[in-house]
């Protein structure tokens, strides 16, 4: 059996492009940096890995993690487990040869030879309980420093030659979450409860700086360089600072958006690339050169130009800017001069801030209130004039289709045509107004279909310049189109202003994908595949690999309400903005993301669907990916809910639904081809927050289906859907307990649920008069049906198996200790010789046959996933969710 | 969310409120008596990790005014070396002769605002000089019992939490074996994760018997739970180091691997608020408006920094 963990990354270590290794659960795996996955090595039975030592000159490596630790080759060939009896806060390898020191929580070094023999044992005068520490040894391993944080007394630096203290840091508040020396012992950076990261004179034994920065703890810190520190966080993020002495601060110069979900748990620095390791089982890499910030004001401009009014990145080294005085200038940034030239001027376009242009090409566009469109080339200076309007031309948006460069021109006048004009021909084609349809954006194809997007949301099609157009009134609600692109004759991908986006098919008028960006808003379409778009998370802009759910980069401008550009492309990002009357510029690399993510959150429900994996988590989001290779590979995040997610099913091969609190349930049509999700209905629902679905079982019937759903608040209710709307066919309230699991049983004719009582109890259907109730556990109750019987698992570590017949519960066999806590779902197994797997927040994994009056344990397999909440059978193996996501092949 | 939220969704937080609980954890202690009759002939208690202060006040009500005794209100007294503060009752009550006899210890990290009857000490109870203190109040007196509802403030890496909140029970543990007299009883929280079974065995070697305890009023989706162990049996030479296996000269250890489930018991009547549920409210007047906390919580270190957050 293959067991993959897809849980948080709790150890990174980079030591060239070509080799990182990550501790993923209880696994290492080696990557290069652009994203080969070498292979993986389970290290430890139980414990996860926390840290990794490598000793390159004599090719070992040293992995520690809870109470256990082992000594192996770069490839991890050999597995000699071994326990310090207590849990490791550091292990490194001596600088001679076979020394190896071990830091645990009582503030106690061990001193192991290479066999892992104890030749020593040194222990602090200071014994309070560690919550971090790091080990520090010199070249010469003379002498070793230790650094230990403690939960209440802040920071002990001491020597392990004497077990003597130098230093007692307490200028943290709180738990002292990480702390390390510098390689050359003159300072030490530490991070705690209290969210600051400070920085220590080891000689002089006092704080020399204090930074606050994350929105939530932070987790690790480390040194880069002379000057600069690196801390991450629970807030997914990290901070690259800088120490300003004279003011004794630490300030963040470059935060790093990570990671999806909570936690960055680890980072390493390699050269100058970031490393980090997230909750979302993710690594990325980062650049920790500080992004380049440009600032221009008036005196680039010649005489009183007035305001930088637009601008356009025509490459990565030229920039159009047009001012408030009717210029265009061009800056070239190709040498280390940076040149403003002027290149045209016209007072007709005086106050006017309409400038558009065709990155990759020389050309600009200007509109003037006149009713001219200027197409200017900035390296000739030529100038090509058209008269498209009598009154002002309020919009000018532009496509570059395969070298042909495409405007279109809006009026002011609402009357009037929107005029296509293309660069270097006398081609205008004058497409009709349409009623309140302020145009935002549009796309042309091949075959000279035109789509235009308008300000309330609505998107119009045109097959020819003469036809009528296809018009949507309510594309994606009534938020404005930002941007539009055909993705093949008959299909377009569409973003709004408050952050959708989706694919929608001209002809069926049908969306098969719609989904929810990360950002706040989007404004534009950098990419189609891999999906990547621009726009604005509060003050930040930010682009978003939509498909990868990564965010690539950020930058604080104030927010939306500006005059900015981006331009973006080979890894690289430019960036420009107006900021209190100064035009700014951010050059950045942009590292693209490789690897699989899982929530990042606790995963509280999986199923499959062919070979396509829906996991929902206490996140709100679903995700969607797919099975190859043994492996899992992600497909989209989908953010729909706005509270956890409680339930997911495949009902059909076509729908999903997923139920969570606030009474949500949503159905989501599948899309076989595209592997996408639409929402499709929801539930109606009233108006208390915490009301939670906790379960349901849909039944396709003549003219719908009917679905059966159990409540937080004791509800039983048969709901009806006629293709048109819902009804509530019955309606019961089981006591005050909350209801967990329901499945229809007796040939669909009555319904099976469970209660956090302990209880199991029949209803006819749909009448849902009481049948026959029994207390099969002391509380909790999660079961499945397998032909006539039911299995059930409570949080008693119960097991139990109940017999249905004449519509009697009649309990027949059960375990009493059948885990050591709470079991949390068990599944049927179909073409097994077992009958149902049972999982538990104990870790363990257990199959259970059912013969002869007994259960049966059939296999006992550990999980790495703590805090295991979901079990789903797939082909012979199995998905487990809680705190990460295993996939166990067979 | 804000608080009148929390009133809503939460029965017991705002059941604890209308009673003058300082926290919901006092249904914990409650519902454990009463399948276990923890305080029956109990008159010296030590309640570690006690803030805000809940558990001490069921306590308080158990060993003084329930059995007519009258309880000093609580006063503070000045710290000692290494942080730890005692606060300790008034003394009209340590004139009542009855009174000398019930004796109520309670220490945790966090400040505590004064109870009747209770002694409290700010300190740490995993570091060793914490033992002492406590020890020193009780002047070679042993207690009847001992309990501890001590977490730590959890990091999202179970298998670090887990180990933290072992260490907790260890050393409660360890408190219990220098001053809990044989027959006593220990009742400890625990999360059930993955090792809980380790811990189940070590405790057996100590008790007559163990059993972990989920009151109704703790979340049934949450992996808190109570070990009650009855009947403290002394063993000479016991010490609760996790590190005994580690010697000097010798390589490292296996992993171990010994362990057993404790029975489990569900507590608390079936007719009582269920704490998975979702309740609504009559709705009507004064129903919708929010009751103020009977204790502000004590302050976090990260105060500051949500502070600094929100001017910022
Ligand atoms: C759930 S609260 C206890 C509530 C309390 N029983 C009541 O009823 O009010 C857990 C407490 O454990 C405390 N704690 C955690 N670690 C501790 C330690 N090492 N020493 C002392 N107290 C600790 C925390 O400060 C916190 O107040």
């Amino acid at each position: 059996m293959t067991k993959t963990n897809y849980g948080a990354i709790t150890a990174v270590k980079a030591v060239s492009r070509d080799c990182l290794y990550t501790g993923q659960g209880r696994s290492i795996t080696k990557y290069s940096l652009s994203g080969d996955k070498w292979w993986s090595q389970r290290l430890f039975g139980r414990n996860k890995i926390h840290g990794i030592d490598i000793d390159q000159k004599k090719g070992k490596m040293l992995v520690f993690g809870g109470d256990s630790i082992l000594v192996t080759d770069l490839e991890c060939s050999s597995r000699d487990e071994r326990s310090v009896g207590d849990w490791i806060c550091d292990a490194k390898f001596g600088s001679d040869n076979d020394t190896i020191y071990v830091l645990t929580a009582h503030n106690r070094v061990l001193i192991l030879d290479s066999d892992l023999k104890i030749k020593e044992i040194v222990t602090c005068s200071e014994n309070s309980l560690l919550y971090s520490g790091s080990l520090h040894v010199t070249e010469d391993s003379e002498s070793v420093l230790v650094a230990s944080g403690t939960v209440l007394h802040g920071i002990y630096i001491w020597k392990l030659a004497n077990g003597k203290i130098m230093h007692n840091f307490t200028d943290h508040e709180g738990s002292i979450f990480d702390v390390k020396i510098s390689p050359d012992f003159a300072y030490v950076i530490s991070c705690s409860d209290d969210r600051f990261v400070k920085l220590f004179d080891l000689k002089a034994g006092k704080l020399v700086g204090s930074g606050f920065g994350h929105g939530a703890r932070i987790w690790q810190v480390g040194f880069y360089g002379d000057n600069n520190y690196v801390s991450s966080s629970e807030d997914s993020t990290a901070i690259l600072w800088s120490h300003n002495e004279s003011r004794g601060l630490l300030e963040p110069a470059k935060q790093f958006p990570g990671h999806v979900g909570k936690n960055m748990w680890c980072f390493d620095i390699l050269d100058k690339s970031l490393i980090t390791g997230g909750g979302d089982g993710r690594w990325r890499e980062f650049d920790l050169e500080i992004d380049h910030l440009t600032e221009y004001d008036y005196d680039h401009v010649i005489g009183n130009s007035g305001a930088f009014k637009n601008f356009i990145n025509l490459s990565f080294t030229k920039t159009a800017v047009g001012t408030a005085n009717g210029e265009v200038y061009l800056v070239d940034r190709s040498s280390d001069d940076v040149t403003w030239s002027l290149i045209y001027q016209n007072d007709a376009l005086r106050s006017l801030n309409l400038m558009a242009g065709w990155p990759g090409s020389p050309f600009v566009a200007v509109g003037s209130r006149f009713g001219q469109v200027f197409v200017i080339n900035t390296e000739t200076k030529q100038v090509s004039e058209t008269k498209v309007f009598e009154g002002k031309v309020s919009g000018m948006l532009t496509r570059d289709l395969s070298g042909a460069k495409y405007l279109i021109a809006t009026s002011q006048n609402d009357k009037d045509d929107n005029v296509l004009l293309e660069v270097g021909t006398d081609t205008q084609k004058r497409y009709k107004a349409m009623d309140t349809f302020p145009v935002t954006c549009f796309d042309v194809n091949e075959k000279g279909n035109v789509v235009m997007g308008s300000r309330f949301g609505a998107l119009a099609y045109f097959d020819t310049v003469d036809a009528t157009p296809v018009i949507f009134r309510k594309a994606i609600n009534a938020e404005t189109v930002t941007d539009v692109l055909f993705t093949d004759e008959i299909r377009v991908t569409l973003t709004t202003k408050n952050g959708f986006y989706g694919n929608l098919d001209i002809r069926t008028k049908q969306f098969s994908l719609l989904n929810k960006s990360s950002q706040n808003s989007i404004f534009k379409i950098l990419c189609l595949s891999p999906l990547i778009t621009c726009g604005f998370k509060t003050n930040s802009f930010v682009i978003s690999d939509e498909s990868a759910n990564a965010q690539l980069f950020a930058a604080d401008c104030g927010g939306a309400h500006r005059s900015w550009d981006v331009l973006f492309g080979d890894n690289k990002v430019l960036f420009n903005f107006v900021r209190k009357s100064i035009m700014c510029e951010i050059a950045s690399n942009v590292i693209p993301v490789s690897s699989y993510y899982s929530h990042g959150r606790e995963v509280r429900a999986i199923d499959v669907n062919g070979s396509v994996v829906a996991s929902g988590a206490e996140d709100t989001n679903v995700i969607l990916s797919e099975v190859r290779d043994g492996q899992l590979h992600n497909l989209l995040t989908y953010r729909k809910h706005t509270s956890g997610i409680q339930t997911l099913k495949w009902v059909s091969p076509e729908l999903l639904i997923s139920s969570s609190a606030r009474e949500e349930l949503f159905i989501w049509k599948f899309n076989a081809s595209e592997k996408t999700l639409t929402p499709w209905l929801s539930l109606p629902r009233g108006d208390n927050p915490d009301l939670r679905i906790m379960d349901f079982v849909y039944k396709a019937c003549d003219g719908g289906f009917e679905l059966l759903c159990v409540y937080s608040d004791s509800s039983l209710r048969l709901w009806k859907y006629d293709n048109s709307s819902f009804t509530l066919v019955s309606d019961l309230k089981y006591t005050q307990h909350c209801l967990l699991n329901v499945d229809l049983v007796e040939d669909d004719k009555s319904a099976l649920i469970s209660a956090t009582d302990g209880s199991l109890s029949v209803y006819e259907l749909p009448s849902l008069r009481p049948k026959s109730h029994i207390y099969a556990h002391q509380s909790s109750v999660r079961f499945c049906r397998k032909g006539e019987l039911i299995f059930s698992g409570g949080d008693d570590n119960k097991l139990v198996v109940t017999e249905l017949k004449n519509g009697e519960l009649r309990e027949i066999a059960s375990i009493a200790s059948a885990h050591s806590s709470t079991i949390t779902e068990v599944a049927p197994l179909d073409g097994s010789e077992a009958d149902i797997v049972s999982v538990s927040v104990d870790q363990n994994v257990r199959k259970w046959k059912f013969s002869d009056g007994e259960l049966k344990l059939m296999s006992d397999e550990f999980t790495t996933v703590a805090d295991t909440g979901c079990v789903c059978p797939y082909e012979g193996g199995l998905l487990i969710g809680g705190a990460g996501l295993d996939y166990w092949t067979e | 969310m804000g608080k009148s939220s929390k009133d809503k969704r939460d029965i017991y937080y705002r059941k604890a409120k209308e009673e003058g609980w300082r926290a919901r954890s006092a249904f914990k202690l409650l519902q454990l008596d009463q399948q276990f009759h923890l305080f029956d002939g109990v008159q010296r208690v030590v309640d570690l990790c006690a803030a805000p202060g809940s558990w001490s006040q069921v306590l308080s009500r158990e060993l003084f005014e329930k059995r007519g005794i009258e309880a000093g209100s609580g006063k503070t007294v000045a710290g000692s070396t290494f942080g730890g503060k005692v606060v300790t009752g008034e003394s009209t009550a340590q004139k009542s002769s009855t009174m000398e006899k019930a004796k109520i210890v309670s220490v945790d990290l966090q400040p505590m605002a004064p109870i009747a009857g209770v002694t409290t000490i700010q300190a740490d109870i995993t570091h060793p000089q914490t033992l002492k203190m406590i020890l020193d109040e009780f002047g070679g007196e042993p207690a009847d019992f001992v309990c501890s509802d001590g977490a730590p403030d959890v990091t999202g890496l179970h298998d670090l939490d887990e180990y933290t909140q072992a260490q907790l029970i260890l050393s409660a543990l360890q408190l219990t074996t220098q001053l809990l007299r044989p027959g006593g009883n220990f009742v400890a929280k625990i999360f059930r994760g993955r090792d809980i079974d380790l811990m189940y065995f070590q405790l057996g070697l100590l008790f007559e018997q163990v059993t972990c305890a989920k009151p109704r009023s703790s979340r049934g989706s949450s992996l808190e739970s109570f070990i009650v162990c009855q009947g403290y049996k002394p063993r000479s030479g016991w010490s609760p180091d996790l590190a005994t296996g580690v010697m000097v000269n010798k390589e490292l250890p296996l992993p171990i691997s010994e362990r057993v489930v404790a029975p489990f018991v569900a507590c608390g009547d079936l007719s009582e608020y269920d704490s998975d549920a979702t309740y609504t409210l009559p709705s009507g007047e004064g129903v919708r408006v929010s009751l103020d906390p009977v204790q502000s919580p004590t302050c976090p270190p990260y105060k500051r920094a949500v502070e600094m957050k929100r001017k910022n």
